[in-house]
C-alpha cells in the first residue's frame, strides 16, 4: 500500500510539475519579440527564379515614418550579374490585417542598373511585406520581402 | 506517520495550486508588464519636442511665431470681422471649440480637431484634407462656412493696416507687391473651384498670373505664421509619462491606480487600441473606417476619399511652388487616390483627450465611456464592404470598460511650454 501511495503522490508531484513548465512555456511565448531590424543586405529570388532582388538597408525600418530603399536587379542563374533595363512595380501590404500601405511607393532608376524606391511606410505594427514585380527580358516575376515590426 | 505524510503532501500541492490561483487574481487587479508589452508602453512615451516642418521653414522663427499668434486671434481674417481661428480653437477647450461639430448645417459636419501637438501630424483634419499645419490652416479663412474671406481681401487688409504690415514684414521681409499695384486690382478674389462663375472666382481671374503667385505667395505666409505659432501649443508630461519612467527605471510608481493600470493592459493587449494609437503622440497618423460614415443627415461622408482628391490639386500641398521642402519626397507625392479611402478617418492623437470631447469625427460620443463602448460592442458601426476586419467587438464587461477610460484619462496633463502670452493677449480677447 506504502509503494502505491508513493506512486500516487509522485505522478500528482509529475503532474503538477508539468502543468508549472506548460504556464512557464506559454509565459515564455508570451514574451517572445520579433525582429525589427533586418540585416543590411536582402536578397531573394522572384517567383520563377529568372532574377534575384537585392534590397539595400543602411538603416533600421522605421515604424510610421516615411523611408527609402535602395535596389538591385541581378541574373537568378548568374549572381552577381545585373539585369539591365529592369522595371519594377512595389506595393506594400499587411497580411495579417487584409490591408495595405496609404502611400504608393515610386521606383527612381539608376543610370547603371538598379535603383531607389522612395515613398515607403510602415505606419501600424505588425507583419509587413513588400511586394516587388520585376518586368525584363519579357518575362514578370514577383518576389515578397517580410518585414516583422512587432514590439 | 504514513497518514501524516500524505497530508503534508497533500497540504503543499493544495498550497502550490493556492499560490498559483492566488497570483493569477493578483495578477488581474495589480498587472505586471511581461517584455512585449513593457516594449510596446515605452514606445509611447516621452513626447519629443514638436518635429520642424520641412515645408515651412519660418515654423521656428520667433517672428513668425509671434505674427502667428496675433494673426489667431484676429478677426480680421474673417469676412466680417467677427471671427478669429480662435473663435473654434479655444485655450479652455482643448483648443477645439467643445461642440460635436463646428458647422451643423454643412452637408459633411465635422468635429473640430484639438490644436494639441498639432505640429505631430503628418496630415491634417480628420479627412487630411491638408498635409502640412500651414495649409490647414488657410482653408477655413476662405471657407464660407467659417471664415468666409478671400485672399484678396486678405493682403489688401495687410497691406493698409499697419500692425499686421509691420509684423508681416518683420517675419517675412518687405511685401512682394507694390501698393499702388495692389490698389490697381480687384478688391476681393480667390480660385473657387468647382464654380467658374462665382464672382470671387471671376475677379481673381481678372488678376494676371505673376500677381496670382505673389498673392499665393503672401497668403501662403499667413498660413505658415499661424502654423508657427500653432506649433507652440504642446502638452506636457501626464500621469501616464511619469509611470513609464519608473516603469522603465524598474522602480515602484504610484503615478496610476490599479484601475489604471488594468486599462493600460488591456490598451496594449486584448484591447490592441495601440494598433491604430501608437508611438508618443498615440496615433499613427493615418486613416481608417471605423463603420462611422453615415453622418447626422443619412449622408455617407466620404472622409478621405474626398480629401485625397482635393489635396493632391492643392497648389499649397507640400510638393507645390509655395512648398519650402526641395528634397522631393513630401508623403503627398506618394498619394494615390483609392477606393478603400472611402469613409475613412484620421486617427486622433489621445494626448489631452479628456479636455478635447466631443468624440470621433463628427462629435457623435460625448464621453469617453461611450467611445469606449462602442468598440466593446460596435452596435453603432455600419461598416463599408471594405471596412477593416481588425476592429471587432471586444466584448468588454463593466470593469474592464471603467479601467479602460480610467486609463485613457491618464493621457491628459498640463499644457507644454507654448507662445501664448498671459497678458494682453489679442484684439479679440
Amino acid at each position: 500500500m506504502d509503494s502505491v501511495r508513493r506512486k500516487i503522490v509522485a505522478r500528482i508531484w509529475m503532474l503538477s510539475l508539468g502543468f508549472a513548465l506548460w504556464l512557464a512555456a506559454i509565459a515564455a511565448h508570451a514574451e517572445t519579440t520579433g525582429e525589427a531590424v533586418p540585416s543590411a543586405f536582402r536578397r531573394a529570388h522572384t517567383s520563377a527564379g529568372s532574377f534575384e532582388v537585392e534590397l539595400l538597408q543602411t538603416e533600421a525600418i522605421p515604424l510610421n515614418e516615411v523611408f527609402s530603399l535602395e535596389f538591385r536587379i541581378y541574373e537568378g542563374a548568374n549572381p552577381g550579374v545585373a539585369v539591365p533595363g529592369a522595371r519594377l512595380t512595389v506595393n506594400t501590404w499587411m497580411p495579417e490585417h487584409q490591408h495595405g500601405g496609404s502611400l504608393q511607393p515610386i521606383v527612381a532608376y539608376h543610370p547603371t542598373g538598379g535603383g531607389r524606391i522612395d515613398g515607403l511606410l510602415f505606419f501600424m505594427e505588425g507583419r509587413w511585406e513588400l511586394r516587388i514585380g520585376v518586368m525584363a527580358n519579357g518575362q514578370m516575376e514577383r518576389v515578397v520581402f517580410d518585414f516583422d515590426l512587432s514590439p | 506517520m504514513r497518514a501524516g505524510a500524505a497530508r503534508t503532501h497533500a497540504g503543499a500541492l493544495f498550497f502550490l495550486w493556492g499560490l498559483t490561483l492566488s497570483s493569477s487574481l493578483a495578477a488581474a487587479n495589480n498587472p505586471v508588464f511581461d517584455e512585449q508589452e513593457r516594449s510596446r508602453i515605452s514606445s509611447l512615451s516621452p513626447l519629443p519636442p514638436p518635429p520642424v516642418d520641412p515645408s515651412n521653414r519660418f515654423s521656428n522663427d520667433p517672428r513668425a511665431i509671434a505674427f502667428g499668434r496675433q494673426l489667431f486671434f484676429d478677426p480680421r481674417l474673417s469676412l466680417k470681422g467677427d471671427r478669429s481661428c480662435a473663435s473654434c480653437h479655444r485655450e479652455k477647450s482643448g483648443w477645439t471649440d467643445g461642440q460635436p461639430v463646428s458647422t451643423p448645417k454643412e452637408r459633411f459636419p465635422r468635429n473640430v480637431p484639438t490644436l494639441f501637438n498639432t505640429a505631430f501630424n503628418r496630415w491634417f483634419n480628420w479627412d487630411g484634407g491638408a498635409d502640412s499645419a500651414w495649409a490647414q490652416a488657410l482653408r477655413p479663412i476662405e471657407t464660407p462656412a467659417e471664415m468666409g474671406l478671400d485672399r484678396l481681401t486678405l493682403v489688401h487688409r495687410i497691406a493698409s493696416s499697419p500692425d499686421l504690415l509691420e509684423s508681416y514684414e518683420d517675419a517675412f521681409g518687405p511685401l512682394p507687391i507694390r501698393r499702388e499695384a495692389l490698389a490697381e486690382l480687384p478688391s476681393a478674389g480667390r480660385p473657387v473651384p468647382g464654380d467658374s462663375q462665382d464672382r470671387l472666382n471671376l475677379a481673381w481671374r481678372q488678376v494676371p498670373r505673376p500677381s496670382q503667385r505673389v498673392l499665393n505667395q503672401i497668403f501662403a505666409n499667413v498660413g505658415k505664421a499661424i502654423a508657427a505659432f500653432e506649433r507652440t501649443l504642446t502638452s506636457g508630461p501626464t500621469r501616464f509619462d511619469r509611470f513609464v519612467v519608473d516603469l522603465l527605471a524598474d522602480h515602484p510608481s504610484e503615478s496610476l491606480t490599479r484601475s489604471e493600470l488594468r486599462g493600460l493592459k488591456l490598451f496594449v493587449g486584448r484591447g490592441n487600441c495601440i494598433l491604430c494609437h501608437s508611438g508618443p503622440n498615440l496615433s499613427d497618423g493615418e486613416f481608417h473606417d471605423l463603420g462611422l460614415a453615415v453622418n447626422m443627415h443619412g449622408r455617407v461622408d466620404p472622409g478621405r476619399y474626398g480629401a485625397v482628391k482635393r489635396l493632391l490639386r492643392d497648389p499649397f500641398n507640400q510638393d507645390g511652388p509655395y512648398s519650402d521642402r526641395g528634397d522631393g519626397v513630401a508623403p503627398v507625392r506618394f498619394l494615390k487616390l483609392t477606393g478603400a479611402q472611402l469613409a475613412q478617418f484620421k486617427t486622433p492623437s489621445l494626448r489631452q483627450l479628456a479636455l478635447t470631447g466631443p468624440y470621433m469625427h463628427d462629435g457623435r460620443f460625448a464621453t469617453l465611456r461611450e467611445v469606449v463602448l462602442f468598440y466593446s460592442e460596435r452596435d453603432k458601426a455600419r461598416p463599408l464592404e471594405h471596412a477593416s476586419n481588425l476592429i471587432k467587438p471586444l466584448h468588454l464587461d463593466e470593469r474592464e470598460v471603467d479601467d479602460l477610460v480610467a486609463f485613457l484619462r491618464t493621457l491628459s496633463g498640463p499644457v507644454g511650454p507654448s507662445a501664448l502670452p498671459r497678458r494682453g493677449r489679442s484684439r479679440s480677447d
